[in-house]
């Protein structure tokens, strides 16, 4: 894959994007929703620790989710999926440049949240903070990119998507938060170093596995 | 809900739970086979017509 | 798998489980201690539980380690029998765990209920529960995706893919779980298992027991499924030709 091919493929993938603006204008909008909602129920998140850890990670996930499905739900009801299949590129590339444009905007919509979280409810605005975020962000898109490559192939794929996508990202939800309460609590980085830990292996084993199992995803009849 | 309620409930359904689809399936199996019975013979039939029917 | 074979296996498994069950009962009955004289029990009956929850979460984790196995065994030789067997494994699984799920549900609400606090908020935010419930989702999710996918080639594909990722996410949680959190159920087996948990003498091998009969329950269960998926195939395709004859 050093070639020129995945390099044209991911161009397409981010230009497709791009052009449109709206991935990442919806999901901007997306993430600032669940923080206006969240602004009715709590004027401030000082000593809740638990809420805001809740209120950072739900849009992320979400969002996630959502953007992904968005992706290849279009892929399968214009058909260019069957064109993929037909052309001279690899399916792993096909499914690693979708992932890569996929997590190039999960990683803006955490900054976007990490900035609002703040903004508005005072929460710390640090690595401690940021770098769970970060590390979910990763796995929460390869998961995501997967869970809608399956769904795009099912029927109601809108329902099943999030059914699918949230017991596969249960462990990086599970210690993402675990290093979150840590950083509001003021630990420092150190002290949540066995969540940091799963988040980044949990990461790497998704990314491992995401190769294998996109050529088998994708391939068609 | 005091102790024995609990131990109660919980042996109970998780027997009569195993029983049920135990029997369950059990009948189902006996029914699809006396289906598939039915089916295979009537195929046979048509496969093969017998003479008696000219 | 013969035919023969896994009829016979299916006959084993049941008279195994038969006879089990029964024993399993008489041992938790007359050999368990008795918790009932030691005053920091709260609750001496409900914990006679410990024989059943623990093996059927065990038969669970096999059930989800065969629909594992056997996707990765479709997705080398796409062979549409590997897929039925896991289905079969699967929904049998589901059952086994939303067993787990529903002892464990009752047991803790009985040991940790704390006043103040909602019974059912103290036990689903306990991380080894919400391991089991993590399988159950993922179990859903796997038996969901199968009824929203069309054709039999494209729902094995597909749901041997889930089935690997979701092996993987089942036991990144119970890791997660071990190695984040300090939590009230205890860890009888394994890694950081708690010594005052560690079961003994008489509780260990009853135990043992009732992991042995759960599993012939699984084997047998399991087993019966598939003779009853293959049934329905084979019906629906003579169905098929009597319809297609005039």
């Amino acid at each position: 894959m050093s070639d020129g091919r995945f390099r044209a493929l991911l161009w397409k993938d981010a230009r497709r994007e791009l052009r449109g603006k709206e991935s990442i204008a919806a999901g901007v909008v997306l993430v600032l929703l669940f923080y206006v909602l969240d602004l009715f129920a709590f004027p401030t998140l000082a000593g809740a620790p638990r809420t805001a850890a809740a209120v950072l990670w739900t849009p992320l996930l979400y969002a996630a989710g959502a953007l992904a499905g968005r992706a290849w739900a279009a892929e399968a009801d214009r058909g260019t999926l069957e064109l993929l299949r037909a052309a001279p590129v690899p399916l792993l590339s096909h499914g690693l440049s979708r992932w890569v444009v996929n997590l190039v905007i999960t990683l803006a919509l955490a900054l976007v949240g990490f900035v609002a979280g703040g903004a508005l409810f005072a929460l710390p605005v640090t690595v401690e903070v940021a770098l769970p975020l970060a590390l979910g962000a990763v796995g929460l898109s390869i998961l995501a990119s997967l869970a809608a490559a399956l769904a795009a192939q099912a029927r109601s794929r809108d329902v099943l998507l999030p059914i699918l996508l949230v017991p596969l990202a249960a462990p990086l939800l599970q210690a993402g938060i675990a290093a979150t309460l840590s950083a509001l609590a003021g630990l420092p980085l150190s002290e949540a170093r066995a969540p940091l830990l799963v988040l980044a292996a949990y990461d790497l084993v998704a990314l491992g596995v995401s190769l294998v199992l996109w050529p088998i995803l994708l391939e068609g009849e | 809900m005091n102790d024995a309620t609990t131990f109660l409930l919980a042996f109970g359904s998780v027997f009569a739970g195993i029983a049920y689809y135990m029997v369950w399936m059990e009948r189902k199996a006996k029914a699809l086979e006396a289906r598939l019975r039915t089916l295979a013979a009537k195929a046979n039939n048509q496969d093969a017509p017998s003479g008696n029917q000219a | 798998m013969k035919a023969g074979f896994e009829a016979k296996a299916r006959q084993v498994s049941l008279a195994a489980v038969l006879v089990g069950f029964p024993v399993l009962l008489y041992l938790t009955w007359f050999v368990a201690p008795d918790w009932s004289y030691q005053p920091d029990v709260t609750a001496p009956l409900t914990r006679k539980i410990l024989f059943f929850h623990p093996p059927s979460a065990w038969a669970s984790f096999i059930a989800y380690a065969v629909v594992f196995v056997l996707g990765i065994a479709y997705l080398n030789e796409r062979d549409l029998r590997h897929d039925r067997a896991a289905r079969a494994a699967a929904e049998v699984g589901f059952m086994m765990n939303s067993i787990a799920l529903a002892t464990g549900t009752l047991w803790g609400i009985q040991e940790w209920a704390k006043a103040g606090q909602n019974a059912l908020a103290t036990v689903y935010s306990e991380p080894k529960v919400l391991v089991v419930v993590v399988l159950w989702l993922t179990f859903a999710a796997y038996l969901l995706l199968r009824r929203f996918v069309d054709g039999p080639e494209r729902q094995a594909r597909l749901a041997a893919v889930f089935g690997v990722l979701g092996f993987i996410a089942v036991p990144a949680s119970f890791l997660t779980s071990r190695l984040l959190t300090t939590s009230l159920h205890p860890d009888i087996a394994g890694p950081g298992s708690n010594p005052d948990a560690a079961v003994s003498g008489d509780v260990g091998m009853i135990l043992l027991v009732g992991f042995l009969v759960f599993l012939a329950l699984f084997v047998h269960l399991w087993l019966q499924r598939l003779r009853i998926l293959r049934l329905e195939d084979e019906t629906a395709v003579l169905e098929a030709q009597e319809t297609d004859t005039p």
